[in-house]
């Protein structure tokens, strides 16, 4: 306990599953969901097989604190390799999906193989089924799984499912549970299509077990209680994550026309005021805050657009409420694509959900492809008779569904910016890492951000590492090696736990410490679960390393690199990544070529 | 001296009575600090801010040590993280 220790694995080639028990040794030594999905795939597959290929693992990894009474508990995770970047994948959701897998009885779904045709998973408790997914097949995320809590006749199943961008390979397309919520990045979509794999319905009735229930009710309530004190809390439940569009405007970090620019005129027309404020026709984007399972903070956004708008005049079945904007989703279809329009950027965000696409990736490679077209590399022809051109709201919205339905120039977003701009000839307006695009922050102005960036072992992301306080204190490369890594390896704990990262607004690790020691049958020491986070961090590196990848692949575009901010804050700077990446190697206890030295490997016990 | 204030997020409801939504000014007595003018508003001090003045970082350390002049735009912002 709170493990389940059962592991579901399941052939879809043989059609076959089985339980098995959950190897106790990793589960102290990784803790849950990333961490222990993390060492089953090490363990599993060979780093150097094709993502898209049977070889390829497909994990869906809840943690011991999933589905507990802990606040923000419906975490899971999807780890595999990543087809957009070749790299360890390690995509996190909330909803509710992973707190029903969690009451089926499993800690680790485990898929291996490729069915021969169509198929999905239905499980209740320890009846697994591998059924026909005909039918589905070509339908949307909506659709499948409006359509499979018909066939069971049961609207408490819970549905995790691709649309047709997973179907069809987009490099970017991910797994959407609860409608709008999503295990989002580095393709995990695509590796569920790849298998054939339309749906996964869960629906359980096993609950879940904590080893001290006294303990495990009094630390809750008390984290409860200074979570919900905190400012920080409040400010994600009434103006959401999107309330840092106003910080990166205002601290030239927001990355504007594919990183051309900084800072972006029209947040204004975007941002969590602009969300609630009526237009002239009296309608308000914004209709209310959303929590996922178990969660006291409610950050998500529910939104409709307005029914006169272009995107779905005439277009009755987008006459409803669903997931409205976040920082990132506003980013990605606002400043660095360069459009002010908060309908077409609503719009962009439902066709994410309905099709199952990860918004950074699209608008960061809709970017490329506007600064493509400007630059003459595209036409008009190519793209559909579209103006491809930054600010150009339709071209947002149409290329946002045509990429969904995978038709026209569709599918050329579809490969993702790194490959799209090899193809047409510019490599230079990719903006990302590891074949992966930037999250909203511009890491001239963020110095540690382009640290964590370079080094994150899904390419570039945000959220496995957090130096926001010290970027915001200063904009040199000084000072940022250590709170980067060591965010690097608190995050890599959090994301094991079944937890959620915003947590962090109040809570440090004692707190996940003394919830997990209170909820499971083995106790961390402090020590301990600090190795378990660097342990974690260096198994996803030695994944990576295994895969091919090396020290040239922990750098950033010459563009953050020797093209100075132009506006803001960091005017005339650029990211002093050559200052930091050695120190941080040093720290890490990796040798100059970014490998973990024997002893850093026998320290965390990885052979 | 009246010094311009621009604010993001809920950190808004500090802004004086009147004030339009994140933007406001404040009067306040001459060789005032950014600290002086957070303390004039009520903001509390034990969180982190992305601090201003016209456009350029203010550290920690300066907070209490920059004197703003008549005039000053002074930016008080939530580091938040974006999902």
């Amino acid at each position: 306990m709170s493990w389940q220790k059962k592991v579901l694995r399941v052939n879809l080639t043989d059609r076959t599953s089985q339980v098995e028990p959950l190897n106790m040794e990793w589960a102290h030594d990784y803790i849950g969901e990333r961490g222990l999905a993390t060492k089953y795939l090490m363990e599993g597959m060979d780093p150097g097989a094709d993502p898209m290929g049977p070889d390829n693992m497909l994990i869906f990894a809840t943690g011991p604190l999933t589905g507990t009474m802990a606040s923000t508990s419906g975490r899971y995770a999807v780890v595999t390799k990543g087809p957009l970047t070749g790299a360890i994948a390690c995509s996190n959701s909330g909803g509710k999906f992973g707190a029903e897998l969690k009451y089926a009885g499993y800690d680790l779904l485990i898929l291996e193989g490729k069915a021969d045709a169509p198929v999905y998973l239905h499980i209740i408790d320890d009846k697994v089924e591998i059924l026909s997914a005909d039918d589905l097949w070509g339908t949307t995320v909506w659709r499948t799984e409006e359509k499979l809590k018909q066939i069971h006749n049961d609207p408490q199943t819970k549905v995790a499912s691709i649309g047709v961008a997973g179907e069809r390979g987009v490099y970017y397309a991910c797994v959407v549970n609860d409608l709008h919520r999503a295990a989002g990045r580095s393709g995990v979509g695509a590796v569920m299509g790849s298998k054939n794999l339309k749906a996964i319905a869960v629906r359980g009735t096993v609950g879940v077990k904590v080893n001290d229930p006294k303990t495990f009710m009094q630390v809750v309530k008390e984290t409860k209680a200074a979570l919900w004190d905190t400012d920080g809390r409040r400010e994600l439940a009434e103006q959401g994550t999107n309330a840092m569009i106003d910080s990166m405007q205002e601290f030239g970090g927001l990355p504007t026309n594919n990183f051309n620019e900084v800072q972006f005129d029209g947040t204004e027309n975007i941002n969590p005021a602009a969300m609630k404020t009526p237009k002239a026709n009296g309608h308000v984007n914004l209709l209310t805050n959303k929590a996922c399972f178990g969660c006291t903070i409610a950050c998500g956004r529910i939104a409709h657009i307005d029914e006169e708008h272009f995107s779905i005049v005439n277009r009755k079945e987008y006459w409803h409420a669903s997931g409205g904007l976040e920082y990132e989703t506003a980013y990605a279809f606002g400043p660095v694509v360069g459009v002010d329009d908060i309908d077409a950027l609503t719009f962009a965000g439902y066709m994410m959900n309905e099709h199952g696409m990860d918004p950074i990736s699209f608008g960061v490679t809709l970017a490329a492809a506007m600064e493509l077209y400007e630059n003459g590399a595209l036409t008009k022809e190519q793209t559909d008779g579209i103006e491809l051109k930054f600010g150009n709201a339709e071209a947002l919205t149409v290329m946002a569904e045509k990429t969904g339905k995978q038709e026209g120039f569709g599918v050329e977003l579809g490969l993702g910016s790194k490959r799209l701009t090899e193809k047409y000839g510019h490599p230079e307006f990719f903006m990302g890492v590891k074949g992966q695009e930037f999250a909203g922050y511009d890491s001239r102005a963020l110095q540690g951000m382009g640290l964590g960036y370079a080094t994150s072992n899904r390419g570039a992301c945000h959220l496995k590492h957090d130096t926001f306080a010290e970027d915001m204190e200063d904009q040199t490369g000084q000072g940022k090696a250590q709170p980067c890594k060591d965010s690097q390896d608190r995050t890599s704990v959090i994301d094991s736990t079944g937890l959620c990262l915003f947590t962090t607004a109040a809570w440090g690790m004692e707190e996940f410490r003394v919830q997990l020691n209170a909820a499971c049958d083995y106790d961390w020491s402090e020590d301990e679960i600090a190795k378990c986070g660097e342990r974690i961090w260096n198994l996803e590196r030695m994944f990576n390393l295994k895969a091919g990848f090396t020290k040239a692949d922990d750098t950033l575009p010459k563009r953050l690199l020797e093209t100075p901010a132009p506006s803001g804050t960091a005017k005339g700077k650029v990211c002093q990544l050559d200052v930091m990446l050695p120190e941080y190697y040093d720290l890490r206890g990796w040798d100059t070529e970014g490998v973990p030295t024997d002893d850093t490997l026998g320290r965390l016990g990885i052979s | 001296m009246i010094i311009k204030l621009k604010t993001g997020g809920l950190l808004g409801e500090y802004l004086p009575p009147g004030s339009a939504t994140n933007r406001g000014e404040v009067e306040i007595g001459e060789g005032a600090t950014p600290i002086d003018v957070m303390q004039h508003l009520g903001m509390p001090m034990d969180r982190n801010y992305l601090t201003g003045v016209n456009g350029e970082i203010i550290t920690k350390d300066q907070r209490s040590s920059r004197v703003l002049v008549d005039g000053d735009e002074l930016s008080l912002m939530p580091p938040l993280k974006g999902g």
